[in-house]
C-alpha cells in the first residue's frame, strides 16, 4: 500500500490548480500500475472583476431537408432566443448550410434585434448534408474582426451524417483551435455522427451534445450560451513532460461538461473556464514503478489565455509527486472514487458498442447485462432502465438501437459531470 | 496482473474498477464508500445565478402547445397550477388545465406552484408533491423545492407541455 501527499494547490495567481491522485491504492510490486489523476483548474476566489471579452459567436445551421418540420423551426426559435441573450457588445453571424452554405447574417455587431430575427426566419430546408461548406462559412465570417479581442467560438447544429467531407472538417477545425476558435456541435435526432462530433470539438476541448427532441434545442443553446458569456480563461493547454516510465492511457474532462480529450504530441487542450466552475480533468496513467519508497516526478503546465489579466497569456507550472511508501496509508478521495466509476460504466457501453460492431452480439449483450446491474447498483436506475431496454432490443435484433445508444452515451457522460459536481459542493 | 474477482479479467494494480465487467476492485468496498444507493438527477440550473433577471420584464406567459392556449399574468403574481371542473370543489388554481386534457396528461389538482423567488432574483417554479411529477427541461424535479424559471424553459405537468416566456 502506498501515500501521497493527495491536495497539492498553487494558493494564489490568476488560476488555481490542485491535484488529486489514487497512488494510496498501489502496491509496491514491480510491475506497471495504473494510477489515476484528478487535475483541477479553477480561478482564484477572489476573482478580478474586470469586464469579460465580449462574444464572437457564430452559429452553422443545417438546413438539409431532414430538418424540415419541428427540428428546423425549434433551432429557429433557439437562435432567435440567442440574439435576444446577446449583448450589444457581441458579434454574431449566422450561416446556414445543405451542400453548400448560405450567409443568412453577415457578422455583425448584435444590434437591431429585430431585423436579425427576421433573417433567421428566412431559413427555408432543402438539399443534403455537407458540413464542411458551413464550416468554411462560418470561419470565413466570424474572422472579420480581429480575433485576440474576443471570445470566438462556432456553434454546428445538425442532424445528420456528412459524406466525403469529414477528414477536411477535421482539418478545419484543428486550423480554428489553433487561432483560438473554439467549436462546439449538437446532433439532433439520432443520425448523425457522435464520433466525428466528438472529434471535430476535440481540437479546441469543446462540447459535444445529443439533443433528442427538437423541444430541448432551446435548452441546449441556452447552457451553452451562458457558459461562453461568463468565460474567465479559454484555450487552456495542459503540456505534460512526464517520464518514460509513465505512460498516458486516456484522459477525460469532467467539468464543466463531459467530454474526451484528446492526446496530442506532449499537449492536450482542455477547453474553457467557464465562470466560477472548475475544469476538471481525470487522467489514466500506466507507471512502471521500482517499488516502495520511490518517488516519481510529474511535471506539468498549464497554459491558458485570461483576458482580464493585464498579460493575458499565463503560464504555471509544477511537479506532481507520486510515492509508493508500501505500507496501507490513506484513502482515495470519494470524488476520484465516483469519477472513475461512472468513467468506467462509459467504457463499458463503448465496449459493447465495439462488440456489436465486430460482430459479437453475445459478448455485446452480456456486456450490456452487466452494464444494467452496475447501474443499478450505483443508483443510477434512469441509466439501467435505458440499458435494460438497449439489452432486450440487441437480444432481439442484434443490432443498436439507435436513439438508446445515443441516450446512453449522453446521459451517461452528464452523470459524470452533475456527480462530480455535487460530490465537490458537499 | 491483478486479476478480477468476478470475471477473472487481467487488470493493471491499482485498478480501481474492472473495465471488463465493471466491478470494484480489491477492498475498496471496505474502505471507502462506493457509490450506491438511489440517486437523484438534479435539474442543470439549480444555483441562484441561473436566474434571468426580472428587470423590464413585467408578464409571464404561458403557452400549451396541445390546446394552443396561451395566458399571461403579471410578473409577481403567484400561480397555482392544477386543474378543478365544476364537480370538484376548492378554489380554481390560476393556471386550470382541465380543459387542456389535465385528466389525461396526468395533472394533479394542486400541481405546482410558478412564484417570484424569495429574495425576489427571478421567478422559480416547485412542484406540490404531485402524482405524476413536474419536469423542467426534461429533469423531473423533486417536490416543494423551488427551482429557477427562465423565460424559454419547457415544463411538463405530467405529461403536458407548457412553454414559458417572459416579456
Amino acid at each position: 500500500m502506498a501515500f501521497t501527499d493527495t491536495l497539492q494547490k498553487t494558493k494564489s495567481g490568476p488560476l488555481q490548480v490542485s491535484i488529486d491522485d489514487s497512488c494510496s491504492q498501489l502496491s509496491e510490486a514491480d510491475d506497471t500500475q495504473l494510477v489515476y489523476v484528478l487535475m483541477t483548474v479553477e480561478p482564484p476566489e477572489v476573482e478580478n472583476k474586470k469586464e469579460i471579452l465580449p462574444l464572437n459567436l457564430t452559429l452553422v445551421i443545417d438546413r438539409s431537408t431532414s430538418m424540415r418540420g419541428s427540428r428546423l423551426d425549434k433551432v429557429k426559435t433557439a437562435a432567435k432566443m440567442i440574439i435576444e441573450k446577446l449583448s450589444p457588445r457581441d458579434h454574431l453571424s449566422v450561416i446556414s448550410y445543405s451542400d453548400r452554405a448560405e450567409v443568412v447574417i453577415p457578422h455583425t455587431k448584435v444590434d437591431d434585434r429585430r431585423r436579425l430575427a427576421g433573417r433567421i426566419n428566412q431559413i427555408v430546408p432543402s438539399g443534403g448534408t455537407e458540413i464542411l461548406q458551413g464550416l468554411k462559412a462560418g470561419l470565413r465570417e466570424m474572422q472579420s474582426v480581429p480575433l485576440q479581442d474576443y471570445v470566438n467560438h462556432l456553434i454546428l447544429l445538425t442532424d445528420g451524417h456528412t459524406y466525403g467531407d469529414s477528414q477536411e472538417c477535421l482539418d478545419l477545425a484543428q486550423q480554428a483551435a489553433s487561432r483560438g476558435v473554439g467549436i462546439s456541435a449538437f446532433g439532433i435526432g439520432d443520425e448523425w455522427n457522435d464520433e466525428f462530433l466528438d472529434a471535430l470539438v476535440a481540437p479546441s476541448g469543446g462540447q459535444s451534445g445529443y439533443i433528442a427532441e427538437p423541444e430541448q434545442v432551446i435548452h441546449y443553446l441556452r447552457q451553452r450560451i451562458q457558459g461562453l458569456g461568463v468565460i474567465y480563461a479559454q484555450n487552456v493547454v495542459l503540456h505534460e513532460q512526464f517520464p518514460p516510465s509513465v505512460q498516458i492511457k486516456e484522459v477525460f474532462k469532467l467539468s464543466p461538461f463531459a467530454q474526451p480529450i484528446k492526446l496530442g504530441r506532449n499537449q492536450m487542450s482542455l477547453g474553457t473556464i467557464e465562470g466560477e466552475v472548475p475544469l476538471v480533468v481525470l487522467l489514466e496513467l500506466l507507471v512502471d514503478f521500482k517499488g516502495k519508497g520511490q518517488m516519481l516526478g510529474l511535471p506539468w503546465r498549464v497554459t491558458a489565455e485570461v483576458p482580464t489579466l493585464d498579460t493575458p497569456q499565463i503560464s504555471l507550472s509544477e511537479v506532481h509527486g507520486l510515492i509508493v511508501h508500501g505500507e496501507s496509508q490513506g484513502v482515495i478521495s470519494p470524488v476520484l472514487i465516483e469519477a472513475v466509476q461512472i468513467l468506467n460504466l462509459y467504457r463499458m457501453h463503448e465496449q459493447a458498442l465495439g462488440d456489436v460492431s465486430r460482430g459479437n452480439v453475445d459478448a455485446a449483450t452480456k456486456r450490456m447485462e452487466r452494464l444494467t446491474e452496475r447501474f443499478r447498483e450505483a443508483g443510477l436506475n434512469g441509466l439501467a432502465q435505458t440499458a435494460k431496454a438497449q439489452t432486450l432490443h440487441l437480444a432481439q435484433t442484434g443490432k443498436v438501437d439507435a436513439t438508446g445508444r445515443m441516450t446512453l452515451k449522453f446521459a451517461t457522460r452528464q452523470q459524470l459531470t452533475s456527480r462530480l459536481t455535487s460530490k465537490m459542493r458537499s | 496482473m491483478l486479476k478480477c474477482s468476478e470475471c477473472d479479467e487481467k487488470l493493471y494494480p491499482g485498478t480501481l474498477f474492472c473495465n471488463n465487467c465493471g466491478a470494484s476492485i480489491k477492498s475498496l468496498r471496505d474502505e471507502v464508500a462506493v457509490l450506491t444507493g438511489p440517486v437523484e438527477v438534479n435539474p442543470p440550473s439549480l444555483v441562484g445565478q441561473n436566474f434571468d433577471s426580472l428587470m423590464g420584464k413585467r408578464e409571464i406567459f404561458l403557452m400549451i402547445p396541445f390546446s394552443g392556449r396561451s395566458i399571461s399574468y403579471p410578473i409577481q403574481q403567484h400561480i397555482r397550477i392544477g386543474r378543478s371542473s365544476e364537480s370538484n370543489s376548492g378554489t380554481e388554481p390560476e393556471l386550470n388545465l382541465q380543459d387542456d386534457a389535465g385528466v389525461e396528461h396526468g395533472v394533479s389538482r394542486d400541481h405546482g406552484l410558478i412564484r417570484p423567488d424569495d429574495q425576489g432574483r427571478g421567478l422559480v417554479l416547485i412542484d406540490l408533491d404531485s402524482t405524476n411529477g413536474t419536469k423542467l427541461n426534461n429533469y423531473r424535479l423533486p417536490p416543494h423545492l423551488p427551482y429557477p424559471l427562465n423565460s424559454g424553459d419547457e415544463i411538463q405537468f405530467g405529461s403536458l407541455l407548457v412553454h414559458v416566456f417572459l416579456k
